[in-house]
């Protein structure tokens, strides 16, 4: 005889979230080789500059994870988008309600963003170090960084990271809902980077948006910012999924 | 630079995507092999630190590129050259020396046609007529794989009466240099790009030819160099 | 106590009702058969009872809640049809072992004897499974979960026959065990007659019959003989469905609401009365056309 058996969300919650992990786990394959790819190109120098006089010119090429870092935010961005997907996909199979599968697909990004924070930092020093054997350095310094230095980059990274994911996870499930969506917001965003170039008022909001995160100062504040926009995202995703129909 | 921007970041988007789309590594793999790729940045890490550590205390290098003030370093060796103490600075050192027998009682200086002659030459008097004409070169510039950043310049005798002082070899050298991630600057106290021209520059350092005279050689300095000093010069 | 409870329960897409005005009590501890044509509404009325849609009028109440994302009833339910998508990265086992941390009554050691039983090996992947081994493994997941509610929507697609016998034995096994809610939608009527308390047919979105299925045996009878004498032994409304054998001699299947001594006496008549197959009945029951397929031909 078998009788109802209460839950609560928190158990469904951790169970959906071991689960996504399990399933989803071959993503951090991806950030392996997207970062060792970054890598590769950040060897040629990520930025360069000349000086010099008639006769002799240095041509300076300076390191730094940048390359790495920005293709890791890119790749947290897909992965919040593959992870809307994926939880339309394969969440409602088993126990699961919308909040609980919206909670889950939070922790895991969150799980994956601490990851790729912290490997892209650190993929930098690996980049550091291989240049060091490898190309003539004017200067050893900023070869190893300090712990706090790499542990505040690491701490950036990751809040860019989850930022990020959640943009995208954000943007999977409105193309979840409605797949005009999916063509609609790419040609926007990338309609108004173009336009960034010249100078519209798409353009405007746009870089206001970016100095609002990219130009904060104060490391407190910042966190602050990362925090409620995810959250603030989340929160709209939630009310947003649940009254959505599943698995049509 | 900001025209990039939909490039650089629809580049790696399209990677990702075909990654992500090509990876079907089972669970243990992925746990393994990610697991090796921690351990290894982490040990990678723990090597930069130790190698930091023993080349930073043997490398003047890291020193120099740091706590170089341009300005003044620029300004010393001009002072000096002008007194004829060259030679005395601490980071001045030799790069060449020639010397020539000359009986004769001009003597021109000349350089190759319509060219301009780099370093900044200093003539100076002896005070006997010994009838040998010495040409020392002296660089500030920096040691790069043991080699002076600049080449020193040619100098040979020409027909009768003309000392030929042209450049030396033309050098490109390619460097590189650490700078923290974006991640990291954004809240440093010193978030702009740190200005690395002027340094570099004074890493090239100054150059200057010393060209010793006997007593009473008259000499003509023809076009294209930047005579700093005369010295024991009477005229 | 019921387990499903469902009033008045439509639900359309896009105008065209998938479900239409379906009220009726699935009571618990019952293995429910749900039959119906394709397109009847089976699959949108199973998914209706999950949560995972939202009905457009009507009530629908599973252990007394509303499923609709509801998380008490997704813990207590189990739905098994052949869109399961499952991770690919995991193999059978690992999957096995993924899913089971859902269910409190997960059966590690059943699902992996079935497991061996169908010739699945542990460290396959489920992308590389033909479709009837998808499915075997399906209803794996389905049996071994002991859900209160589990439903399996046409779980058999792409068995072979053996498969699919061996299935059944082992749903009713499990169950006579561990006693709990199922419904089983098929098509295969005839085939999992034997596991079914009661049977809920519907057409177009209708309900059209639900008892018992020993009622369902004596639903109705097959009269052979001449046309003029079954005629008469039989109301218009009754018939269910008809085919001329011969001149004047036809097959018919009446709603079995005859007496004993009516009976006795269309046999004196040469009247052949036979049990109707339960497939058969519903085929005739959600039939357009009394004649079946044969009405198209005989216009012509």
């Amino acid at each position: 005889m078998m009788s109802f058996h209460e839950t609560n969300l928190l158990s469904v919650t951790k169970k959906q979230f071991i689960y996504k992990l399990q399933a989803n786990l071959g993503i951090l394959i991806s950030l392996m080789i997207i970062q060792l790819l970054a890598l590769l190109l950040s060897t040629a120098g990520v930025s360069s500059m000349s000086v010099g006089t008639n006769l002799t010119i240095i041509n300076l090429k300076i390191i730094s994870g940048d390359i790495i870092i920005v293709f890791t935010l890119i790749w947290a961005f897909i992965v919040g988008y593959n992870t809307a997907g994926n939880a339309y996909r394969l969440d409602y199979h088993f126990v699961t309600n919308r909040l609980s599968s919206n909670l889950a697909s939070g922790c895991f990004l969150l799980l994956t963003s601490l990851l790729a924070g912290i490997t892209a930092t650190f993929c930098g020093v690996l980049l550091r170090v291989l240049l060091y054997f490898w190309r003539d350095l004017l200067t050893t310094k900023g070869l190893s960084m300090a712990p706090a230095l790499l542990m505040k980059g690491s701490y950036v990274t990751v809040l860019y990271a989850c930022l990020l994911s959640a943009l995208g996870y954000f943007y999977g499930m409105l193309a979840q809902r409605n797949k005009a969506l999916t063509v609609l917001i790419p040609v926007l965003f990338f309609g108004s980077l173009f336009a960034a170039a010249k100078d519209t008022r798409a353009a405007q909001l746009f870089r206001q948006v970016l100095v609002f995160y990219f130009s904060e100062s104060s490391l407190a504040l910042f966190t602050l910012k990362i925090v409620l926009t995810v959250a603030l995202l989340f929160i709209t995703i939630i009310l947003f999924t649940n009254r959505m129909e599943v698995r049509k | 630079m900001i025209a990039l921007l939909p490039l650089l970041t629809l580049l790696p988007a399209i990677l990702i995507f075909l990654v992500l789309g090509k990876t079907r590594v089972s669970f243990r793999r992925t746990r393994f092999v990610f697991t090796v790729y921690l351990v290894f940045l982490l040990l990678c890490t723990g090597a930069a630190f130790i190698t930091a550590a023993a080349v930073e205390t043997e490398s003047a290098l890291n020193k120099e590129i740091t706590e170089i003030d341009p300005e003044t370093s620029a300004g010393e060796f001009y002072a000096a050259l002008s007194e004829g103490r060259v030679a005395q600075l601490p980071e001045v050192e030799k790069n060449g020396y020639w010397s020539f027998t000359y009986p004769g009682q001009e003597l021109s200086i000349t350089t190759a046609e319509g060219e301009h002659f780099e370093p900044s030459i200093v003539i100076e008097r002896k005070d006997i007529n010994d009838e040998t004409i010495e040409i020392t070169s002296y660089t500030s510039s920096l040691k790069f794989k043991g080699n002076y950043l600049v080449s020193p310049p040619t100098v040979r005798r020409r027909g009768e009466k003309y000392l030929e002082l042209t450049n030396g070899t033309s050098n490109v050298v390619t460097t590189y240099i650490f700078a923290d991630d974006w991640t990291m600057q954004q809240f440093s106290a010193d978030r702009r790009f740190p200005d690395y021209h002027w340094k570099l520059h004074s890493l090239l350092g100054e150059q200057a030819v010393v060209i010793r005279v006997p007593k009473d050689l008259q000499v003509e300095v023809g076009r294209g160099f930047h005579v700093v000093s005369l010295i024991n010069s009477d005229s | 106590m019921h387990c499903i409870e469902s009033k008045n329960l439509s639900k359309t897409f896009d105008k065209i009702k998938a479900v239409h005005d379906l009220s009726f009590t699935i009571e618990e501890n019952k293995i429910t058969g749900l039959v119906g044509r394709n397109g009847a509404g089976k699959t949108t009325l199973l998914k209706l009872i999950a949560g995972y849609l939202l009905p457009t009028t009507g009530e629908i109440n599973v252990f007394g809640r509303n499923p609709f994302n509801n998380l008490q009833v997704a813990a207590n339910l189990i739905f098994i049809d052949d869109q399961l998508a499952l991770p690919e990265n995991l193999s059978l086992e690992e999957t096995l072992a993924a899913v089971g941390q859902f269910y409190p009554n997960w059966q590690a050691e059943l699902a992996r004897a079935l497991l061996d039983y169908f010739s699945l090996q542990p460290r396959q992947y489920y992308a590389n499974l033909s479709k009837g081994m998808k499915s075997s493994f399906n209803m794996i997941i389905g049996i071994a979960a002991r859900c209160p509610l589990t439903i399996f929507d046409e779980p058999t697609v792409g068995m072979d026959a053996a498969v699919r016998k061996d299935f059944y034995r082992a749903l009713l096994k499990d169950f006579m065990q561990y006693p709990r809610t199922i419904i089983f939608s098929s098509h295969l009527l005839s085939e999992i007659e034997e596991l079914l308390d009661d049977l809920l047919l519907i057409k177009a979105g209708e309900k059209y019959l639900h008892l018992p299925l020993d009622e369902l045996r004596n639903y109705a009878v097959g009269l052979t003989g001449r046309e003029s004498i079954i005629r008469k032994m039989t109301g218009q409304e009754q018939v269910l469905f008809q085919q001329k054998l011969g001149r004047d001699s036809i097959y018919l299947v009446a709603r079995n609401t005859f007496d004993q001594q009516t009976l006795q006496q269309a046999r004196l008549q040469g009247v052949e009365i036979s049990p109707v197959a339960t497939d058969d009945l519903c085929i005739y029951l959600t039939a357009q056309h009394k004649g079946g397929i044969d009405d198209v031909f005989s216009r012509n």
